[in-house]
């Protein structure tokens, strides 16, 4: 009997994961966006980084990136929280760069790895006119990131 | 006398916890990350306080020490390394882990013990996971956590769990079950728990289980 209910336990929980990942992203991007940093009309910057970070899905999680992405030169430690907040629920790293040092993406992306996550794409969100431009970059793509004002 | 025997057997049996899980499962997860934890366990008439340290090389590579204190005097340590494979996909985080370990006779004795354990976790913002099958000296044991996770995306997260802790030793066999809450606070943790008997045919065995940790990783 114990070992039928042990079985049980160790299939349900396996499969649980899986079904959860299957589900999860069918979220509308540019109002979560929104959501996340309070609106663009209410003081938050301008200009700023999304990266998306596969597995980053607890608080704890959080800490550790956030932690290696602020020891970056280049991170803007005025906006969010020193420089960085992340949105554990959609797996997002917000970022807000110095504008006179600009983004240095394998740093970025290596202190991401070093934190135990995978980074896929970043970004680079500019809401400093009146619409606003957005340059992705995969993670295995060569390209460096133009910062387009 | 027999009471002294007794105490002196359950003793042995209150410095069974797992080896390498000082702060939970993932963390320090980052390069060069540290932790620190103090937890108090009840459990046979005994109380026991762990004081416990792990240190992240890279994500991949851990160590962790294990010092228990049984009535105010120092248990035998345990010491471990963490060797883990993780993998990322989108909203799933999961890691097998394989765990070599050494019981070292640091009350004085002259017993050395050996162990190893074999581990899979997964975790989403819902829910966690954590399946161990150990061996560390006379003892061999399954432990299970499951549960719901309530991440606040303000830098904390509450977690609550169903925990079985199955084990086998020369002193027959025992399955404790119950609930664990668990409360992150950006880099502090804290664990509660409480198990009782679901199936005891263990002579060293009697009552339920109490445990309380705090911890804080950099």
């Amino acid at each position: 009997m114990f070992i039928k209910f042990i079985a049980m336990a160790l299939l349900y929980t396996l499969l649980i994961p899986f079904s959860f990942a299957q589900h999860h992203h069918d979220h509308n991007h540019d109002h979560e966006v929104e959501e996340q940093l309070g609106g663009t009309n209410n003081g938050m910057p301008k200009n700023y980084y999304v990266v998306n970070v596969h597995g980053i899905v607890c608080e704890l999680c959080a800490y550790g990136v956030a932690k290696n992405i602020r020891k970056l030169s280049f991170i803007n430690a005025q906006h969010f929280d020193k420089g960085v907040s992340v949105d554990v629920e959609n797996q997002r790293v917000f970022i807000t760069v110095r504008e006179d040092m600009g983004l240095d993406k394998a740093a970025l992306f290596k202190a991401i790895e070093d934190g135990g996550y995978k980074p896929i794409d970043v970004t680079h969100i500019n809401n400093a006119h009146t619409t606003s431009e957005e340059v992705t970059i995969k993670n295995k793509a060569s390209k460096p990131i133009e910062d387009k004002k | 006398m027999k009471h002294l025997l007794i105490a002196l057997l359950t003793s042995s049996v209150a410095i069974t916890a797992v080896a390498h899980q000082p702060i939970m499962d993932m963390a320090p997860r980052w390069n060069k990350g540290y932790g620190v934890q103090s937890r108090v366990e009840h459990s046979n008439s005994e109380t026991t306080t762990w004081l416990e340290g792990v240190y992240t090389f890279k994500p991949a590579v851990r160590m962790t020490l294990k010092i228990p204190y049984v009535n105010g005097e120092m248990g035998n340590a345990i010491f471990a390394v963490p060797l883990k494979r993780y993998t990322n996909q989108g909203p799933l985080t999961y890691n097998w882990s394989i765990t070599p370990s050494i019981r070292m006779p640091t009350d004085g004795g002259n017993d050395w013990d050996a162990g190893i354990s074999l581990s899979y976790s997964s975790e989403t913002p819902t829910m966690y996971q954590l399946f161990d099958l150990y061996t560390l000296g006379d003892k061999t044991g399954l432990d299970i956590n499951v549960g719901w996770s309530y991440p606040d995306s303000k830098g904390s997260s509450w977690f609550t769990l169903w925990d079985i802790s199955a084990q086998d030793s020369d002193s027959g066999q025992r399955v404790l079950t119950g609930p664990v809450l668990v409360y992150f606070k950006r880099n502090i943790v804290m664990r509660a728990e409480y198990k009782m008997p679901a199936y005891d045919n263990d002579d060293e065995w009697q009552g339920n289980f109490i445990n309380f940790g705090i911890g804080i990783v950099y």
